[in-house]
């Protein structure tokens, strides 16, 4: 299994403080090629990671799709 | 999962399900968001809640090219009927972006490694679907025939 640390660097930019801090992934990718269905590599960090709509949907959004049978669990 | 073999925290139950799929990180450190990335396929994104006890999981299937086009949002809505594997799996758009997802919660502690694998194909499976009503061109329906005859008996009175 080949791992890497994967990074993007942080924007650069003299004179302006709040540059992005580096967004930091764990990954690691399977030796033998997936099959149908199978995941080809994994990647782990930070919220920071994730694509922006899934971060947004997350932030915005956090029940809504509450699983039914848990939140009656709950009450 | 058997009682025995019940994961004493996400990152556990994770890596459980990451050695399901013959795979594994190098660190053993819980992460806050680990994602499965397939071959021709949109990647899904486990999330554990600010509680703890629930995973998010989440796949970005598409984007709508428009808010305003009802008929391919009820055609999305539609693909939020239950789905026999038993698992919630909700179709949500994400204003003002378009973004579509396919999104499910559930509590990892109980939730069994092939249920969850059955799920991510469930959600993968979905994804492809969004992506397929998105694409489908907008048919405006026919008029009826008994419209039709209205129309043609006013327009032959107007006459």
């Amino acid at each position: 299994m080949n791992m890497r640390i994967a990074s993007t660097p942080p924007a650069i930019a003299p004179g302006i403080p709040e540059a992005p801090a580096p967004v930091k992934a764990i990954e690691a990718r399977r030796k033998r090629p997936a099959a149908s269905g199978e995941p080809a590599r994994v990647s782990a960090g930070s919220l920071a990671i994730l694509p922006e709509a899934v971060r947004l949907a997350l932030q915005s959004e956090p029940e809504a799709a509450d699983d039914r049978s848990g939140a009656r669990q709950d009450a | 999962m058997n009682a025995a073999a019940t994961p004493r925290s996400f990152g556990d139950w994770m890596n459980a399900l990451l050695r399901h799929y013959d795979l594994a990180l190098p660190a053993h450190q819980e992460q806050e968001v680990y994602s499965l990335h397939f071959d021709g396929k949109p990647s899904v994104h486990f999330v554990k809640t600010p509680k703890g006890d629930r995973v998010d999981i989440l796949v970005e299937a598409d984007t709508l090219p428009t808010l305003h086009a009802a008929d391919k949002l009820l055609r999305l809505l539609a693909l939020n009927a239950c789905h026999p594997c038993g698992h919630t799996a909700a179709v949500s758009v994400q204003p003002p972006s378009g973004a579509v997802l396919v999104w499910s919660r559930q509590r990892w502690a109980t939730l069994d490694l092939a249920d969850a694998a059955n799920l991510v194909q469930t959600m993968l499976d979905k994804s492809d679907a969004v992506r397929e009503e998105i694409r489908r061109q907008s048919v405006r329906p026919a008029a009826r025939p008994a419209a039709l005859g209205r129309s043609l008996v006013n327009s032959l009175r107007e006459a």
